[in-house]
């Protein structure tokens, strides 16, 4: 059984053609901008959206942990809660929730087979996101290689945080990683987003030697953390002979993840960034062979 | 006569309409004209008084040309006259009460008043609908269309005509009346050889009109258009059309006097002319593009908001080439003007030519909602079977309205019979009883107590007894229809323009027509689905609930049982590609599909058959039907056509399109299917939205109809409507602004899934 989060049909923004996208749980990292913390954990988390709450104290009165309280908003003490799903019974107004649940390989099949047709006619496939979708690394691996056994084109939407070994097990059944670059400076990314600049650049650049027509790097444009990077990470990449980069600019879809998960939203009031607003660096490409493109 | 019955809305109507052109005495003058010709004819044939009656409103109602036009001809109509359908008037010698009503409110004068009130009165058991009601129409099982008090409506129109307009210009107007003097005599006959004289009048009645023009202008070109119109006029008077604006001319005119409102596949009839024309150089392509924008404005000037369809693309077009060169203008003028009418379709398979698919992909990114798009890989085989038809013949559907489907110049399909699913399954539960008003609907059919039914066979078999009911009514009724409206009237002109009535000698509705079809439209299909399906699960799979307590919660429209309905909202619903769900609503779908079209059969009538079209009467309906097992509340809209309730589908379009690709497209008479995009996806994602589509139609998808809006759009709209005078929507078997449609209706097109 895999830890999945969700499972995404006509997923457009992961990958080529139509795919299905398979949110797994699980994430050695944090990035305060993540639009998927639900997936840090590989456990199954309560998630509670207060907008749609109308405090009838329901979930406390059915809580045996004792977990829920109401200040007046609804509070969880997640050291207390077991993630019974109780309290998601009673909750008539649906403003509770839990994600994550096991799947075996052949039900996470039989929902992707159900768009083989719109795959085929697209050129589209499977991507494998979380999280990090080799978190929960054998059973992934066993995923991935079911895929391919079935003939679906797989793309792997990582973060590059793990070991080397793991990547060249996997790296045969995966064909095309889209790797998340975020930041050139190895404190600033330990600092901000708990990654390891040494395991990500060890993989990637395994990759890129491996296998470059594989490889699309993405990096999160986000302001007050790697914005003003964004130039250095492109000539770095070019350095590389990276062929693509993808500049995904700032969004706050993950808002209401954030809340519902009882955490406060780093980015609190941050505008969304323009798309237009990175155009500059389709030229910078052009001029240094690599394909620079706006969004995913 | 119960007046009040067959009295009110007897239309979906969101665009307004352009008021007359006459004064109102005028108008009062003209109706007892009509009048005192359809009582002067007494004696005579149905035939001669019709165009008798006809002589007093053609060419007399025609309105002054407009300076923009480039085609001659712009109708009124009256609260009292001669029609086919109700957008327009009425079927065969109408009255709409309500409308002489209204027009007797701009009178100031009383006794003015009076004679109106002696109109009124002679009316009101002479308008061919109202005879049709009074007999048909009861206090229990069958309203008036539209009084959604009841779980079926049957009312009396020939919607949908589209005529074979390839005849008359092939023969021109002298040698339809050759063709006519060639046959054996009889009233028929020379009631049309009159019909078509009355025509000639009209044409001169217009070329009157030019010359009232020609006098004011002083613009050249404006000049050189209203020549042209002229001599195109004359010209067409007594010869066949020759060139494209002659041929567009001829048959603009004729579709006026026959009261027809949906116009067909347009390539097959003027795309040779205009083929012609370019290649011997006497006009260009920006020079038709002129014209057809002009074709659109008027057909848009007539407001009928559901119909006004032009057809290009497709199978069984003789010449491809010339065919698809009218369909690439058409498709510009699309692509540059926002009208809600034309309902402009393209019809498409395989071999077509992917510049035309491409345009059609390019007018639908750009919000104009169509063209809507038919699939003849599926349709064209589908109506093979459906209406036991050659291929030859199933080449030449069309589809009119909301959707449903006729053979153009061939059957009549009028959809005079409409099912609510919802509404019947609902006194199926109750003893014959409607929840939402307490009256026992039963009519007769034994239909057990919950307590008494022990399995999910037994319920649903009750159901489909109370249906099989209903649905023997429906083709008593739709027969019916043309019984009275035969008796009434001889539909000259659309009679003359359908095989086989000239050759017959016969009237289109006395044994003329070659197919005498007809249709059902059915309401609330998945959610009738859906809840059987929520039933079966927490029934009899879980046996979570009993079915008394389900049934209750529902009668009490879940107040003090939101548990239950959240449980039943939780079940699995058609929409996300989920098989056992889907296949209830196919099984669901099949037994009403082939039950209809079985009992057309039996009872003799070309084809009888469901369409699952949808024009808002999923929402009016919806607002008179009680709480459903779906988890629906009452007096909630019901789901649009084929598509899921609003709000269920959440898998994704690949999931609803799969849902929606399940039924077998042979068994039923047009099904339609909305999607919403935003135009983020739809040009961004061009490649992989035009993927989808293409798989959904390799699947078997029949139709698809694209709205294309931004987040939010529609919301602002609601809030701001002086911001959105154009923001046109596909609400199912019409598009329309946004901002014109009631808030019921608006809040039908929010709950709808948007995809980005």
């Amino acid at each position: 059984m895999i830890k999945v989060s969700n499972i995404e049909r006509f997923a457009t923004h992961d990958g080529p053609g139509i795919r299905t996208t398979v949110f797994l749980k699980g994430c050695p990292l944090h990035c305060p901008w993540c639009a998927n913390p639900e997936t840090w954990s590989v456990k199954p988390v309560l998630m509670h959206d207060e907008r749609k709450c109308v405090r009838c104290h329901s979930c406390q009165m059915t809580c045996k942990e004792e977990a829920i309280s109401f200040d007046p908003v609804f509070h969880l003490d997640v050291s207390k809660c077991t993630v019974c799903g109780r309290c998601v019974e009673v909750c008539l107004p649906d403003a509770l929730s839990v994600n994550g649940k096991d799947m075996s390989i052949d039900e996470i099949i039989s929902e992707i087979r159900k768009d083989d047709d719109y795959y085929r006619n697209s050129n589209g496939g499977v991507t494998l996101s979380g999280g990090e979708p080799l978190f929960q690394f054998e059973q992934s691996l066993k995923l991935l290689k079911e895929l391919k056994k079935n003939g679906y084109h797989t793309a792997l939407e990582t973060t590059g945080m793990y070991s080397l070994d793991k990547l060249k097990r996997a790296e045969e059944h995966v064909d095309l990683f889209l790797f998340d670059f975020k930041h050139p400076d190895p404190d600033r990314l330990r600092e901000v987003t708990g990654g390891d600049y040494e395991t990500i650049v060890t993989n990637l650049e395994y990759l890129l030697e491996k296998c470059p027509d594989k490889v699309i790097l993405r990096t999160p444009v986000i302001r007050d953390f790697n914005r003003d990077e964004v130039e250095k990470i492109i000539r770095w990449a070019a350095e590389r002979k990276v062929r693509e980069i993808d500049l995904l600019p700032y969004h706050s879809l993950g808002k209401n993840k954030w809340n519902d998960l009882g955490r406060e939203y780093p980015y609190e009031g941050y505008p969304l960034m323009d798309k237009s607003e990175l155009n500059e660096y389709k030229a910078l490409g052009e001029s240094l062979g690599i394909k620079v493109k706006i969004g995913g | 006569m119960i007046i009040s019955k067959v009295d009110g809305e007897q239309n979906v109507e969101v665009s307004v309409k352009l008021p007359s052109e006459k004064t109102p005495l005028q108008q009062l003058e003209i109706m007892e004209a009509y009048t005192r010709a359809y009582q002067n004819s007494q004696g005579l044939d149905k035939a001669f008084r019709e165009v008798n009656c006809l002589k007093v409103i053609f060419p007399t109602l025609f309105r002054s040309i407009n300076d923009e036009d480039l085609i001659a001809g712009r109708l009124d109509f009256l609260p009292i006259g001669f029609g086919s359908v109700t957008s327009i008037g009425g079927v065969g010698h109408y009255c709409v009460f309500n409308k002489l009503r209204e027009f007797k409110d701009q009178l100031d004068n009383e006794e003015d008043k009076k004679r109106v009130d002696a109109l009124y009165q002679y009316w009101m058991d002479k308008d061919v609908k109202a005879i049709y009601c009074r007999d048909v129409l009861n206090d229990t099982t069958t309203g008036r269309f539209i009084d959604c008090k009841y779980p079926y409506m049957a009312t009396a129109r020939l919607s949908g005509m589209m005529l074979d307009y390839n005849k008359l210009l092939r023969l021109g107007v002298s040698g339809i009346i050759e063709l006519l003097q060639s046959k054996p005599q009889n009233d028929f006959i020379r009631a049309s050889i009159e019909a078509m004289k009355l025509f000639k009048t009209v044409i001169d009645h217009q070329i009157k009109l030019v010359d009232d023009k020609l006098d004011k202008l002083t613009d050249r070109q404006k000049i050189k258009d209203f020549t042209l119109m002229k001599e195109d006029l004359i010209f067409i008077k007594e010869n066949k059309p020759e060139t494209f604006h002659q041929a567009l001319q001829l048959f603009w005119l004729y579709a006026l006097c026959a009261g027809c409102i949906n116009y067909g596949r347009m390539d097959v009839v003027l795309g040779p002319y205009l083929y012609n024309d370019i290649k011997k150089g006497i006009i260009d392509e920006d020079e038709a593009y002129r014209y057809v924008i002009s074709l659109w404005w008027l057909i848009e000037n007539r407001r009928t908001t559901v119909n006004g369809r032009i057809i290009v693309g497709g199978q069984g077009r003789d010449n491809v080439e010339a065919c698809d060169l009218f369909a690439k203008i058409c498709l510009r003028v699309c692509r540059d003007i926002r009208y809600v009418e034309p309902q402009f379709t393209f019809r498409f398979d395989k071999t077509t030519d992917p510049v035309l698919k491409d345009m059609a992909y390019e007018c639908i990114a750009s919000g104009a909602t169509y063209p809507t798009l038919y699939n003849d890989d599926v349709n064209v085989p589908a109506v093979m079977r459906a209406m036991r038809v050659d291929r030859k013949t199933a080449e030449q559907y069309v589809p009119f309205g909301c959707g449903e489907f006729v053979i153009q110049g061939k059957s009549v399909g009028t959809p005079n019979t409409l099912l609510n699913l919802l509404k019947i399954m609902q006194i199926s539960m109750n003893e014959g009883v409607d929840p939402m008003d307490g009256i026992y609907k039963g009519d007769g059919v034994t239909l057990k107590p919950l307590s008494e039914i022990n399995s999910f066979e037994e319920l649903y078999g009750q159901y489909n007894r109370l249906l099989d009911h209903y649905m023997d009514l429906s083709v008593r009724d739709q027969k019916y229809s043309y019984e009275v409206m035969n008796k009434e009237a001889s539909f000259l002109f659309t009679s003359i323009l359908m095989d086989d009535c000239i050759e017959r000698g016969r009237a289109l509705l006395d044994g003329g027509v070659e197919i005498l079809g007809g249709t059902n439209e059915t309401y609330g299909n998945i959610n009738t689905s859906d809840a059987f399906y929520a039933i079966k699960t927490l029934v009899y799979d879980q046996k979570k609930y009993t079915l008394s307590q389900l049934n209750e919660a529902c009668l009490k429209d879940y107040k003090g049982y939101e548990k239950i309905q959240k449980d039943l909202i939780n079940v699995p619903k058609y929409g996300n590609d989920h098989h056992d769900c889907d296949e209830m609503a196919n099984m669901m779908y099949e037994y009403v599909a082939k039950g209809i079209r079985q009992r057309g059969i039996e009872a003799g009538l070309g084809y009888y058959l469901i369409v699952i079209s949808n024009n808002q009467t999923n929402t009016d309906w919806g607002l008179q039907t009680a709480a459903s097992l779906d988890g629906r509340n009452s007096k909630v809209y019901m789901n649009p056509a084929n598509n899921p309730q609003g709000g269920a589908a959440k898998s994704g379009p690949t999931a609803v399109l799969n849902s929606i690709s399940r039924f077998d497209a042979g068994y039923h008479g047009g099904s339609v299917q909305n999607i919403k995009f935003t135009p983020r996806m739809m040009h961004e994602d061009k490649e992989k939205v035009k993927a989808l589509f293409k798989t959904y139609f390799e699947k078997g998808g029949c139709q698809l109809m694209v709205t294309v809006v931004d987040h939010g759009v529609l919301e602002d709209a609601q809030k701001h409507p002086e911001k959105y005078p154009d923001l046109i929507v596909r609400v199912a078997g019409y598009s329309a602004i946004f901002v014109n449609l009631s808030r019921d209706i608006q809040n039908e097109l929010l709950s709808r899934t948007l995809y980005d």
